[in-house]
Formats: structure tokens, sequence, C-alpha cells
């Protein structure tokens, strides 16, 4: 699909990587007043990765997100008022107040979770593979997770299984170049993280993560050996946060400029250059007020629903 | 009288377990099975057997030795609709899987708020008596009791091996199955047909007047073997079985102990924290509590790792002279 | 283009107030939106402030070491970029209370103390039975562990008075006698091979009833009245006199010789149960352990029928060709002659001979 000269693709990409950003935005800030419980981990600054990623998928196609989740969930199709009110603790949310921000899963379209445990999702994203090559289907698992998930034993299980039974996963490990505080390069010997395909038998490509064009091309050429049954493949997307990992991290592991260097290179002002010749100044100032009125819709709407009940709760344990 | 009468015939517990497996697995495209060695060597302890023959390599997996990545395949494939059964070789393994068992397979139905479950069993050979020391002896049903959105399965007989195995695979939820591998060689009779069991319903083995003997696994067919070497000295016990230990049946339990007034409580896991504390409780919580005639006893496992030694491992765990001499003690001495 | 607050952020779970460090902009300059506008105190750590927007930071209204809640304002901005959350949270939303409610202080312990009640240790179930029957725990004396007082501890149930276990008897007996009833001996034959005689003449007899259910009846209301099951008595003589617990239907129980035996061992030991002592619909006395050949039970009532089995003998008998052994054990069958005739119980003692050869 072209991203960049098709202006149908050139939109989608555009509004949803707003989305993402003003839904992060809106959530920063609602933390930040106290309106919103726990702690959030924003993807601010990644957003091309999902963009990208989903955009090679369909309703079908599988899912395995991360702490870091919402860009994945948003990406994938998610109702974002669904969203909110889970953020928000409200009986409407995807899981009912129960879950929140690690924990939104969509199973309809194909999101099977967040997941509060660095590679949790990993071997069940290969246990999905596992399924649909089980039944003969033609769907696809896209793994996310970051470059600290690589340092767990989870994740080097996970990976083999899908390389020895060739199973139809894509891994896409969104290198935000630290762990929470642990830089990349003390965490690993190797110099990207893709040459850790090798050891498993599997293709593995490092692309700029920050380039919606660049992780829908590789994205999507690995979904495509997927399909025909030719194995899972590692795709390393380089990114970066520009939020702490979490509200409770000062930074400290990192220096400003380089986040200022980083927040110049932002994925949408940059995408925003390479398509305004295909969509030009009104229509992308189009995206941005649709993804803004598409969060403050959702924030509305959540806002406006009941409290998550504590009721039922012990009956909520066990599926009947 | 029963009321059908079933076919039965006298199988061991591991042919008992390999017919359900079967049975499901003939019943139902969705259920197969993976675990290390299940295949073409027949699982560690005979159980899988010559199913890989029946059922062809897809369905019965091998895999490499990734506990936590099997185990976190089949709560992936079991999001995505199979019915997949994992075989953990032995039940001290689990504590390499232990994220994919705890914090995914039993909280995803709970945090997700319904909207997905996890319908996988995970099966593990269990408990001491085999020599194999420390860390392949333990019996750890304790661990799983004790986090919720989990089932956990006990079967102390051939025919419950099999009947209680189909239900933990029709079940939607997690369910772990520990197999004590005492028992794997045990014969029994054993319904023909594929009828499971109900989950959460304890079974009364024996009936008595003076003490209510509740035991799991291994220590089931020890306290029955106690219950007759009392019973020549005039003590008549009660033996229950509580089958599944979540979600706990303790309804006869209570209305065994409110006509016996005394409770022997026995594992063979060691007793700190473990699972017959919860029972105990639960007695006293209850109604019976007005009716014990004596404290609630617990006879379990030493607070130690399993011993190498054979006598030493003997001595580690209760025994049937143990459940006899603890049971005879209690009734005399209250 | 108003002016838009710069709240004091919760920075952690657990923050409710942070306290101003410094300014790292003044009023009236120009800020970029990620760009460190000041430094707050939380009560896990120092933060730094982001500005959310790019615009001017207009007015500051928290000074150092001021300490401010969360939420609210410690400066204003003027801003072109819109407050994303302009007007969605019309009322000050009720903060979402992120910390658990102030733990309340613990009142006051009182400190007079009202005299310790002397405790006693007794077990649940002999607290229960003193409370029944209005016994002081503290007039018991423990043999418990740890001075526990036991079940037994406490005296014994006052004996009603009783009548002696002859007069309960001996009624029975007269009652019995004002029936009408006969009796018919039988010398049957018993299979080589058996045992346990008297779960087999249980079983028999029971069996045999059943095919005649017009002797599984009993007399009443000027009638014949059958009965839905068959209850068969056991005769046991015990230290307390002779007790006959019923065992029914015992032509249909698998395990009746376990049960059998349960029985006269609970009857001996007194542990019947009530329900054990109704439902007999015929008795069966067995004196062949005793040495007696033969005998003439008498009924039981309202029971119209009882077996009274002898000893179980090998005798010489006349076989094909001339003399053999066998088995032999001599019944008197007794029968409520309103119920039923000399043919009727001779047809029942046929069942039962047939019923004992199988």
């Amino acid at each position: 699909m072209d991203l960049i000269g098709d202006p149908g693709p050139a939109r989608e990409v555009l509004v949803t990587m707003w989305t993402i950003r003003r839904f992060e935005e809106a959530v920063d800030d609602l933390f930040a007043r106290g309106l919103m419980h726990g702690t959030m981990h924003l993807s601010i600054g990644q957003e091309a990765v999902p963009v990208g990623a989903c955009l090679a998928l369909s309703e079908q196609d599988y899912i395995t997100s991360t702490h870091r989740g919402h860009g994945h969930c948003i990406a994938k199709g998610a109702r974002l008022d669904e969203m909110m009110a889970e953020l928000l603790a409200k009986e409407t949310g995807y899981c009912r107040g129960r879950g929140g921000s690690m924990h939104i899963a969509d199973v309809a379209t194909g999101n099977l979770g967040a997941n509060g445990i660095v590679a949790g999702g990993v071997p069940i994203a290969a246990g999905a593979g596992l399924a649909v090559k089980m039944r003969g289907g033609r769907q696809v698992v896209v793994s996310f997770f970051g470059d600290g998930a690589v340092g767990e034993g989870a994740w080097h299980e996970g990976v083999n299984l899908a390389a020895v039974w060739d199973l139809p996963v894509v891994f896409v490990c969104e290198n935000n170049h630290y762990g929470m505080s642990m830089p990349v390069r003390r965490a690993f010997r190797v110099e990207e993280l893709s040459e850790r395909a090798a050891a498993y038998g599997i293709p593995g490509v490092t692309v700029d993560g920050n380039d919606p064009q660049a992780v829908h091309d590789a994205v999507g050429d690995a979904a495509a050996r997927a399909r025909a049954g030719e194995g899972p493949t590692l795709v390393e997307a380089i990114t970066y946060r520009w939020k702490g990992h979490s509200k409770s991290d000062k930074n400290l592991y990192r220096t400003r400029e380089e986040i200022e260097q980083w927040r110049e290179r932002d994925p949408i002002a940059r995408f925003e250059q390479r398509v305004a010749h295909t969509l030009g100044e009104q229509e992308i100032q189009a995206c941005r007020d649709e993804a803004r009125d598409r969060v403050r819709e959702a924030i509305r709407v959540a806002n406006a629903a009941p409290d998550a009940s504590a009721e039922s709760l012990t009956e909520a344990v066990y599926a009947r | 009288m029963t009321a059908v009468a079933e076919q039965t015939r006298t199988l061991t517990y591991a042919e008992a377990v390999r017919e359900a497996l079967a049975q499901a697995m003939a019943a139902d495209d969705r259920v197969f099975l993976l675990g290390e060695d299940v295949g073409t060597y027949g699982g560690a302890f005979g159980v899988t057997g010559d199913l890989v023959h029946r059922f062809g390599e897809e369905r019965i997996r091998d895999t490499p030795i990734s506990e936590l990545g099997i185990v976190g395949a089949a709560v992936g494939a079991a999001l995505a609709g199979m019915r997949p059964v994992v075989e953990i070789q032995f039940s001290d393994f689990t504590a390499q899987a232990m994220d994919q068992i705890v914090n995914q397979a039993a909280k995803i139905h709970f945090m997700l708020g319904g909207a997905a479950n996890v319908p996988m069993v995970l099966r593990a050979p269990t408990g001491s008596g085999t020599g194999a020391a420390a860390q392949h002896s333990q019996s750890l049903e304790a661990w799983f009791a004790h986090v919720p959105g989990l089932k956990v399965v006990m079967p102390a007989t051939p025919a419950d091996a099999k009947s209680l195995l189909l239900a933990a695979i029709d079940d939607p939820n997690p369910v772990i199955v520990l197999e004590h591998k005492l028992l794997y060689k045990q014969s029994g009779p054993v319904p023909e047909t594929a009828t499971p069991a109900r989950l959460g319903e304890a079974a009364v083995r024996r009936t008595g007047i003076d003490l209510t003997i509740v035991a799991t696994g291994v220590m089931v067919p020890r306290a029955l073997e106690a219950a007759q070497q009392l019973a020549a000295e005039g003590i008549e016990a009660s033996v229950i079985d509580p089958r599944t230990l979540t979600p706990l049946d303790a309804t006869p339990i209570v209305d065994d102990v409110i006509r016996t007034g005394r409770a022997l409580l026995v594992q063979e896991a060691p007793r700190t924290a473990g699972f017959m504390a919860e029972i105990a409780a639960t007695i006293g919580e209850s109604p019976a509590f007005g009716h014990l005639r004596a404290p609630i006893g617990r006879l379990c496992g030493l607070d130690v790792p399993i011993p190498y030694a054979p006598q030493l491992e003997r001595a580690a765990v209760p025994q049937t002279a143990d459940i006899a001499r603890e049971a005879a003690d209690l009734v005399r001495r209250w | 283009m108003g002016e838009t607050p710069l709240v004091m952020p919760k920075m952690s779970m657990t923050m409710t107030e942070g306290t101003l460090v410094t300014w790292h902009k003044s009023a009236g300059a120009a800020v970029r939106a990620g760009e460190v506008v000041c430094e707050v105190a939380t009560d896990k750590v120092d933060m730094e402030v982001e500005a959310p927007v790019d615009g001017t930071l207009a007015r500051v209204v928290a000074q150092p070491d001021e300490v401010v809640a969360v939420g609210e304002p410690i400066a204003y901005l003027t801003t072109t970029s819109e407050d994303l959350l302009a007007g969605l949270f019309e009322a000050p939303a009720p903060p979402q209370p992120a910390t658990p409610e102030p733990v309340p202080a613990p009142e006051p312990v009182a400190p007079v103390a009202p005299v310790a009640p002397v405790r006693i240790a007794a077990v649940p179930a002999a607290r229960r039975a003193a409370a029944e029957r209005g016994i002081d725990l503290a007039t018991i004396t423990p043999t418990g562990p740890s001075g526990t007082i036991r079940l037994t501890d406490l005296p014994p149930l006052p004996v009603r008075p009783r009548r002696s276990p002859r007069a309960v008897i001996a009624r029975r007996m007269s009652a019995s006698a004002r029936i009408p009833q006969f009796v018919v001996y039988r010398d049957l034959e018993l299979p080589a091979d058996g045992a346990d005689w008297t779960t087999a003449f249980v079983r028999a007899l029971a069996g045999a009833l059943r095919r005649h259910p017009e002797l599984n009846a009993e007399w009443a209301d000027d009638d014949v009245r059958r009965h839905d099951h068959v209850g068969v008595a056991l005769a046991v003589d015990t230290d307390r006199g002779l007790l006959a617990p019923v065992l029914r239907d015992p032509d249909l129980d698998d395990e009746l010789a376990r049960h059998v035996r349960d029985v006269v061992r609970r009857a001996r030991a007194g542990r019947l149960t009530l329900a054990e002592m109704s439902g007999g619909t015929t008795t069966v006395s067995n004196l062949g352990g005793l040495g007696v050949d033969a005998f003439h039970a008498l009924l039981s009532p309202p029971q119209a029928t009882a077996l009274a089995v002898g000893r179980v003998q090998e005798k010489v008998v006349p076989v094909p060709g001339g003399i053999g052994v066998a088995l032999r054990c001599t019944v008197g069958l007794t029968i409520d002659h309103r119920v039923g005739d000399g043919a009727d119980a001779a047809r029942l003692l046929a069942s039962v001979q047939e019923l004992l050869a199988l």
C-alpha cells in the first residue's frame, strides 16, 4: 500500500496517528489533573509503528500488545470511548473497569490484549498462531513488544516455538532505546536487535519506526510470508518515546537534549511534510481536527458513563 | 444399587487419563495436547502412550523444553478458539511457567471484563515416592488454589482421573490437574463412556461415625487403608475426597464433621500454608464448629524439601500407618 | 485567547499534593511544548514540569515552597494551542479518589477493664451440650489436653426410668400370643460350599417374600395390607437383651454381607440408629450357632411371618445308589393365620429353599 502518494491510505495514516497522539495527550492531561487513576504508559512519539503495521492487517488478524498499548489498540480499530471509559474506571469500559490501561483488549477486532508483563504476549501470540495454523486459517498474528522484552525468557521461548512450528506470526519490536531506564546498548551485545532473528533461523529486518511506510512495507512482507506458511519474521522498528516510561519517571537516564532531538523528528510532523502534495494543507488540518474531535467525543461519552460497580466482582472470576 | 449399569472395566490411572484424552480429541477437533516428550516417547510417565499414532503429531505435539513458552502458547491457542491440554512433565516445572499460569491464564477473563476466556487444561504429575528428590517431587496445589481464576483438581482414582479430566477439558476456565505419580499404575474400575464428572463436587468414599478424614491425591487410598485398620479396632472413620480444591465443595465435609465431631485433614504437601489449612478454617467457620469435640487435626508432609534416601522420603510425608495412628489418637484423646 | 491553567500534575499514584521548588521560566517568557517550566517536589521524587503547549507563561501563581494540591493551578499560560480537554469537565469533576480514605484515628482503648471472667476451655460440642442441659461448665472437671473439657467429661445423661428390657419383650410377646399363628417346619438343603448363613437366610427370605407379596403384609383394619418394601429384622442377642435391627430390601443389596456384619456389630455396641429399628416386615432368628436344632419363633406384631433358623449340620442322606452327606438346616416358619394358611407357608418355604440353593 502506498501510504504517501495514495490519498486514501495517507489520510487514514494521518488521522490514526493524530488520534493516537491526541488520545495519549488527553490521558496525560487527565492524569496530571488527578482525574485518572493508576499509572499510564504513553506512546507519544511512537505512533508510526502501530499505524504502519496494522494497515498491513485485516480485521481477522490478531495482535498482542504491551503495557504501552494504547496505540496498538487504536490502530487495530478499537472504540475510543470504550478505551477512555476503561481508563476512567467506568462500567462501560472495555474491561468494565477491571483491567485498566495495561489489560485493554478488543477480541472482536482481533486484539488479544495489552499485557502488564513484559514479553507476556509473545508466547500467547505464538499460541494464537498455532491455533490459526491447526485450523488451516490464513490469519496472521502480530506480536508487539519493546526492546526490553527481548531480554525475557518468554520472548526467547515464544519466538523459538513460532520458528520451529512455522507459525504465522510477525514479531514487531518497538525499539525505543530504553527498557525502563536501561539503554538498549547496555542490555544487549548486538548492534541491532533484528540480528537475533538469525539465532532462531528466521528473517529479521530493522526499519525506521518513525516512518509509517517503512514499517508498513516490512510488516506487510512479513505478513505475506506468514500467510504463505513460511513462518515468522522479526521486524525491529526504531523509534523513541517522548514521555517517561510511566508517570513516575523522572527521566534521569536520558538527557533533555536527546529528548529534544527526537521530538524534532516527530513522526507525525515528518509524515505531514511527506504527504503535503498528496493531501494538501486543508485536508491535513481536517485530519487533525477529526482526531481531536474523536478524542474529545470519546472523553465526553466516557465521562458521562456510570462508574464501575463492585457488585458481582466474585462472579466475574470464572467463565460460565 | 446403581440406576444404570455402566459398562466398566479395570484400567490403570494412566490408561484412564489416556482414554479421556483420546475420547475428548475424538469428539472435538479443538482439543489437542502439547508437552515435552508426549509424542513418540509416549510421555515421561507413559500416559500419552500411543496417542500420537492415533491422532498424529499435530494434535499430540512434542515441544522443545520451554515450559513458559508452551503454557503461553496454550493461553494464546485457547484465546484463539482451541482447547489445548498442556502437559508439564513434573509439577515442579510449573515454576518455569508461572507468569503464563498466574498472570495470564488465571486473570485474562477477569481483567478483560468477561470479554474473553482461556479454556485450557494444564496436567502435571505431582508428588513424591519415586526417589526423584526435591526438585521433582513437590505437591504445589496450594500455590494454584491461591490464585483466583484457576480451578485445581486432584483425581485420586482411575475413574476420577478420566471423568475429572474430561470435565476439565469441557470447562471454559484454566484448570490445573495434578496427577499423583504413585497412582499412575493403580488399577480401578473405569466406565467406558465419556461422561465428565462435575468439577467442584467432593466424593464421600466411606462413611463412619467416629471421625471425618479428608484427604487428597495419594492420601485418599492411604486414608481408606487406614480406615480399614481402624475398623478392626472399633473406630469407624469417614473418608472424604474433595477431588476439586478450587472451587471447594465444603458441604459434605461440614455435614460429616457435624455427625462425627472430629476432623483429621491429610495432605502430602508440607504443613505450612497447605491446602488443608484452608479446609480447617472452612470447617471452623461453618456450623460444624459447634459440634466439634476435638481440635481439627492436620496430618501433613514435613516442612522440608523432599529428601532423596527412600527412608527419608517416606518419613517426610504421611504413610498409612501415620494416618491410622493419628486418627486413633484423635479419637482416644477427645 | 484566554488563559489556560498549568496545574500541579499528579506524578505518581499516591501523590495528593506537591511543593513548588523553583521556576525555570518567569512570567512573560515564551515556552515550547515539552520545555521544562518549573520543578516540584512530591512525596517520592523531585520532578520537572513541562509546558503542555507552545505559548507564553502569563502569570505564576505558586511561589517556591508553596504546597499545592494536585489539579490546582500553579501558573497560567496563554496559548494559541487549544486545550484538548476544554469544556469536557464543566463542573470541576470530582477527582477520582486516588488515595484510600484516610484511616480514622483509632478510638482510645478504655483504660478500665472489667473483671476478667474465668476462661474455661471446652470443646465446642461440650459447650453446646452443657448449654442445652443447663450445666455450668465451671462445675466440670476437665480431663482433656491443656485442661480442656472434653465431651465425655460432662455427666452422662440422666437415665430415664427405664422399663427393664424384659418388660419390653414381655409386652411384645404377650401381644404376639393373642395372634392366631402356627409354625411350619422344613429341613432345608444348603449348598455345600456356602457360608455366612445368616446373610444367606436373610437374602433368601426377602427374595421369597418378594415372590409371595401376599405374605409380606400385615393384618390391619380387618384386611391383609401388603407392604411396599421387604424389611428383614435380624434378631441379635446383645448385653442389652434381644435387639432386631431391620435390613431394608436385603435381596437387592449387593453389599448385604457387609451390612449384616456392620449392623450386628453396632447392635452389640449399642450404636443402632432409630431408623434401623423400624420398618420390619418379617424377622429372622438364628439359634443354630447356639446348638439349637429347630425352634418356633413367636411373631413380632405387626409382622405376619418369622423364620427360625436352626443348626446347620451335615446329615446322612439317601442318594441315588446309596448314602451321602449333605448340609441341612431345619427352619421353622411362623405365620399369622389371618394373613396366610398352611399351604401359603409351605409355598413360601419352598421359595426359600429354591433361593438358598442358587
